[in-house]
């Protein structure tokens, strides 16, 4: 439940403009965080957010609406088990981030670990055109030995032949 | 084989070739670009494994026929089946220099695949070391279902055993590469890849037949 909780609440915030901790009505002292609290900022660590996936099963792309970029937590009680939260983010640069989210509760503490790993993907050699060269040498050693083939297969013809003449 | 094939085959690898370099891929980490060696590394594997299906099916026809002919077969088919498996290990390799930092390391799947290398190499072997002719084939087909079974055992089996510590993707309770490409992207260039290696497999084994047959003939 707290899972899905949390990733509609992420879906919410990236969707939307970010919320204020003014919209928390539970405080109490077994709260370590109010929902509104800022858990991290990917913008930040990614910067200009265009896309963004959530890794729960989905590989749907979700589209940027607005300048929401950063996670918010709900309320957050002592002994809430939150979980992991992969979030692989496309930037306006045209890189790929991945970033992990791991929210813990101990001992009245909120601990939030966020680590955010490019993924270097070649975008630079699709971008000038360079692929392009790669593509040409794959065609031609296929296209190489496709023609081996059809040369092979022509001298089996009149290997064949002479064979059945004589 | 019809032409249509040969021809369907070469159509395939003409849209599968910058599909693999330009076509959407899923983006994870460790593996960046280096996803993109399915299109290469695998297809070279599941056209071995059709390969030597079909090398497994003539060794038993000849088993129950009597007829060289099918014994050739089978060796042409086992021998074009090994050269596939051993571009597959080399690819392989070079993809798990990229993204577990060294070319072989001790994985189930890997040592797995190399004993299989090792025991269809040991067929040929066996092959040349007896002369009679039936009885040459008689120990080739019954070697080469025992490999064929050891292959299944060794690679497609032990490594998917959770308490296998493999690295490998889809082995040792790993994902495998259909949890990344649940859009289809990569599907639509990986299953055409297959059919087509295996297309391009057949013709070679069909041309190496008729030389085989025609040198056959020459002798007698």
């Amino acid at each position: 439940m707290t899972y899905l909780r949390f990733f509609a609440l992420c879906c919410l915030i990236f969707s939307q403009a970010p919320l204020t901790a003014q919209d928390s009505t539970k405080a109490s002292a077994s709260v370590l965080a109010q929902a509104g609290d800022t858990l991290a900022d990917l913008n930040a660590l990614n910067r200009g957010i265009l896309e963004f996936q959530v890794d729960l099963g989905d590989s749907t792309w979700y589209q940027m609406s607005n300048q929401g970029h950063v996670i918010l937590a709900q309320d957050v009680v002592e002994g809430d088990r939150l979980p992991h939260l992969e979030i692989k983010t496309k930037t306006a640069d045209n890189e790929f981030y991945e970033n992990r989210i791991r929210v813990l509760t101990q001992q009245g503490t909120l601990t939030i670990h966020v680590s955010s790993d490019k993924i270097e993907m070649a975008t630079g050699l699709r971008a000038n055109g360079k692929i392009g060269v790669v593509i040409a040498v794959v065609f031609v050693l296929f296209l190489t030995l496709i023609g081996l083939l059809l040369y092979q297969q022509q001298s089996l013809r009149k290997w064949e032949k002479t064979q059945t003449k004589t | 084989m019809h032409p249509l094939w040969k021809w369907m085959a070469v159509l395939i690898m003409a849209g599968v070739i910058p599909l693999a370099f330009l076509g959407e891929v899923s983006v994870q980490v460790i593996l960046h670009e280096t996803i993109r060696n399915l299109y290469w590394h695998v297809t070279m594997w599941f056209s071995m494994f059709i390969l030597l299906g079909g090398a497994v099916f003539s060794g038993i026809t000849y088993l129950r026929k009597q007829d060289l002919d099918w014994d050739l077969k089978a060796a042409l088919l086992t021998q074009i089946a090994l050269v596939f498996g051993l571009i597959g290990i080399v690819t392989g390799m070079i993809w798990a220099q990229f993204t577990w930092g060294k070319l072989w390391i001790k994985d189930p799947q890997l040592n797995g695949a190399a004993v299989t290398i090792l025991a269809y190499l040991a067929y040929f072997v066996l092959r040349n070391s007896i002369n009679d002719p039936r009885k040459k084939a008689e120990i080739s087909a019954v070697y080469g279902i025992f490999a064929f079974v050891l292959m299944v055992v060794l690679v497609l089996v032990l490594p998917r055993l959770q308490p296998v510590d493999s690295l490998h993707p889809g082995k040792g309770g790993n994902p495998s590469f259909g949890k990344y490409d649940l859009s289809n992207d990569m599907r639509l260039v990986f299953y055409p890849a297959i059919l087509a290696w295996t297309l391009i497999g057949w013709w070679i084994f069909e041309l190496s037949l008729r030389i085989q047959r025609l040198k056959n003939t020459t002798k007698a």
